[in-house]
């Protein structure tokens, strides 16, 4: 449980590390390619500790947050889209298609620049709010959300037993190892 | 237990409030301050990736070749304003007989170097963080130099570890300006936004024509006079105004920084 929460911890400081260091150089059409959100996402929806993207979104916000010169409260907005969307997913769209994660992952993308229209709207609620980091424009981000969802879902599809189907009996038969 | 059960998003949602209410408080400051200890090596190195990935990805092959020689050609048009620039505050001295405010060249400039980790760089905004905070000596206000003393910016918040600079083009951005031949404050130096600055209040005796060149009048205590910041692009003058305006195109790569100075203390040579 422990190293499981380590190698959260180490996933989120490599996500908040590559948007702030890495991405932000980038030009606007470029500068899409935001890690921290969308592996948070992914985490949440497709890890079976799935809980433990909190701890991604988390760790990754705190470190965008502590390299970007901005002052976006990049943790908490991606803390409150990343529980928004485990909840949806867990007791809501509990479909997991490929339409379904995009879908949730849109989500996560409209409650995070809800989030910041809020704050952006009411400077005084993050003590006068200056610089926001750069984004592209909203459908890029989709699109680029449901990129990554849609690549960790044909993956975890190819190589997990996860999506694997049920084999019929005489599947099974055939398959007994020794046979 | 209690996360394991089915109410868990009822503590990540009142976890997530009392981080909010921790960072209000100011009690997340440790936490910062040990994230950044700790992840400023990793940030500094990926840093250059960006920069380098940035840089590849704004030249296609076939205009490579041509940029790199726009590149030099720049490179040589900066070196030569800053001797413009220079000449002519020297001979502004000798004429004067007096040390005024000086160049870099004639001035004991304490600087400390820094490397850009990141930028939020907008149609509205243009800030950047450097890896020296506080620990280094670093102020808010001081000036931060390219190159050959090209005005970048001016610190505008730091950490102990990190400052972030606000360049001369954001729109929040204002610096006093002048130019060699004032000699006096003239003008003021406001961002305007995707690379732009505008220099304005300019009194309408001051002679401004296109290409002259804009530099810090040194009225503002943390930023040394003379610093180039940029050339005259256009001029927008009308008689009945009492001031006129002109568009300044900066002379400091502002889209391409990776190591700047900053300027943390000055004094005029002993004559």
């Amino acid at each position: 449980m422990k190293s499981k929460i380590v190698f959260a911890v180490l996933v989120g400081i490599c996500f908040g590390c590559w948007d702030a260091a890495v991405v932000s150089w980038l030009d606007v059409p470029f500068s899409v390619v935001h890690i921290a959100l969308a592996g948070s996402v992914a985490f949440t929806l497709f890890s079976n500790q799935y809980r433990h993207g909190l701890i991604v979104a988390g760790v990754s916000g705190l470190v965008a947050d502590l390299f970007l010169p901005s002052d976006g409260w990049m943790m908490i907005r991606f803390l409150v889209a990343v529980a928004f969307v485990h909840v949806l997913a867990r007791y809501v769209f509990t479909n997991r298609s490929l339409w379904g994660v995009c879908f949730l992952g849109s989500v996560a993308v409209f409650v995070d620049r809800a989030l910041l229209w809020i704050l952006q709207r009411f400077p005084l609620l993050t003590g006068g709010m200056r610089t926001v980091e750069v984004h592209p424009s909203i459908w890029l981000e989709i699109g680029w959300m449901c990129v990554v969802n849609a690549i960790v879902f044909i993956a975890i599809a190819a190589f997990s037993r996860r999506f694997h189907p049920t084999l019929s009996r005489s599947d099974r038969m055939e398959r007994v190892p020794w046979k | 237990m209690l996360f394991r059960s089915r109410a868990w998003w009822l503590v990540s949602a009142i976890g997530i409030v009392i981080l909010v209410v921790l960072l209000f408080a100011g009690l997340f400051a440790p936490v910062r301050k040990i994230g950044i200890s700790i992840l400023l090596p990793p940030a500094r190195f990926l840093s250059r990736i960006g920069s380098g990935v940035s840089s590849f990805l704004r030249l296609d092959p076939l205009s490579r070749e041509s940029a790199e020689r726009v590149e030099e050609l720049e490179a040589r048009l900066r070196s030569q304003t800053v001797d413009y620039v220079l000449l002519r505050a020297l001979e502004e001295e000798n004429r004067s007989l007096r040390a005024q405010t000086g160049f870099l060249a004639d001035r004991d400039v304490q600087t400390v170097g820094a490397r850009v980790i990141s930028r939020s760089i907008s149609d509205q905004t243009a800030v950047v963080m450097i890896d020296r905070g506080s620990n280094d000596g670093i102020e808010i206000g001081q000036a931060v130099i390219a190159e050959n003393g090209l005005l970048v910016g001016k610190i505008v918040s730091l950490t102990e570890r990190t400052s972030n600079v606000m360049l001369i083009t954001d729109v929040r951005s204002r610096v006093a300006a002048t130019t060699p031949e004032a000699g006096t404050v003239s003008g003021v130096i406001e961002g305007r936004g995707s690379g732009v600055a505008h220099f304005t209040l300019i009194p309408q005796s001051l002679p401004l024509e296109r290409d002259h060149v804009v530099v810090t009048a040194g009225t503002e205590e943390k930023v040394p006079a003379n610093l180039a910041i940029g050339l005259v692009n256009d001029v927008d003058s009308k008689a009945t105004d009492p001031f006129k305006n002109a568009v300044i195109e900066p002379l400091a790569p502002l889209n391409d920084l990776n190591l700047v100075s900053v300027i943390l203390a000055s004094t005029a040579k002993e004559e």
